[in-house]
């Protein structure tokens, strides 16, 4: 672990749950600020559903400073919170049922260029047309690529937490690739 | 640039678009929430405290009530063997706390008026018919207490 960025990294991860342990809310802050995409990530990958997966980490959150005294090792905070979020998820869908990711946020708001109402239009469609596309993953492939494509984590980041080796993360990953090029590109390339 | 490696770029640039449109909108969430948690003790402390002057103004209510509104321990009385008029055998008074009536003029006298009302419940047992009746009388009292004209 010693030398390395991702070294660096989790030692400080160790000292943030440390100080917040402690009572310092500042640094839990920062473990929020890191792991918030992450934990979005988990939850999005389970419930496909954005504001549902962000009511999740809301709360996925609190939980976690609450319970901080009973994470056992202050280096695996990333995959204990995972579990409370995955848990959560699990608690959600028991009470809600599931709806995939609405127009409203997949029509590509995060680039901002879509002025006209045509280009608006085949955003939505789009948008629409993956989020079915990723409806048809099973969970755990699903979340493997939200991992991926929105925190950037490596094969074995993902592995660690979703419990599957880097090459099994690898192949979830090409497959769904695979399923998704089948399912878009032949749309996107005759749009 | 193959065809395929130009499809892999095209997937892993509408994964990314789609999941930042969907995700980042979310974000900040955790952090207010975790926020207002933060804040949370210092708010039940409030809470508590104002809980507690509740509680304690509740009491001093009650304990006011109750001291101007005792209800009197029923006085019983046993029957004598053979009564030929019905006795009275529980008394009850409750009565209300004092109400200023304000001042007034008794014989070319100031006055402070303070009124209570109190009822009276009274069991009476009738040997003859074997029966209790139960009379309630509310009455109110009017105390006047002088005052000093210096």
């Amino acid at each position: 672990m010693e030398g390395t960025v991702a070294g660096l990294v989790e030692l400080a991860v160790v000292d943030l749950v440390s100080r917040a342990r402690r009572g310092d809310g500042s640094a839990f802050e920062e473990l929020i600020r890191r792991h918030e995409r992450l934990a979005l990530g988990v939850a999005y990958g389970v419930l496909h559903d954005a504001q549902l997966a962000g009511d999740v980490v809301q709360e996925a959150f609190v939980k976690a400073w609450r319970r901080l005294d009973g994470l056992a090792s202050a280096g695996s905070f990333a995959s204990w919170l995972c579990g409370i979020v995955r848990n959560l998820c699990v608690d959600q869908k028991r009470r809600k049922r599931l709806a995939v990711c609405g127009i409203e946020e997949a029509r590509g708001e995060a680039d901002g260029k879509a002025t006209e109402p045509a280009d608006e239009i085949g955003r939505r469609e789009l948008g629409e047309q993956i989020a079915a596309a990723l409806a048809l993953l099973d969970e755990t492939t699903r979340s493997a690529m939200v991992l991926r494509y929105y925190d950037s984590l490596s094969s074995r980041e993902i592995g660690e937490l979703l419990g599957l080796s880097p090459a099994a993360v690898d192949m979830r990953l090409m497959r769904g690739r695979q399923a998704m090029k089948e399912k878009l590109v032949f749309e996107v390339n005759g749009a | 640039m193959n065809d395929e490696q130009l499809d892999q770029d095209l997937i892993d640039e509408l994964l990314d678009r789609h999941f930042r449109a969907c995700l980042d909108g979310q974000r900040g969430r955790a952090m207010a929430a975790f926020r207002k948690e933060i804040v949370k003790p210092r708010r039940h402390g409030r809470m508590w405290l104002s809980a507690g002057t509740a509680v304690a103004a509740g009491l001093l209510l009650a304990f006011a009530v109750f001291w101007h509104r005792p209800t009197n321990p029923p006085v019983v009385i046993v029957p004598d063997s053979t009564p030929e008029q019905p006795i009275p055998v529980v008394q009850t008074a409750t009565w209300s706390g004092m109400i200023d009536g304000g001042t007034a003029v008794v014989d070319d006298q100031p006055v402070r008026q303070f009124r209570r009302k109190v009822v009276e419940q009274v069991e009476w047992y009738d040997a003859k018919d074997n029966a209790v009746v139960r009379t309630t009388l509310p009455r109110q009292q009017i105390f006047l207490i002088g005052m000093q004209t210096d």
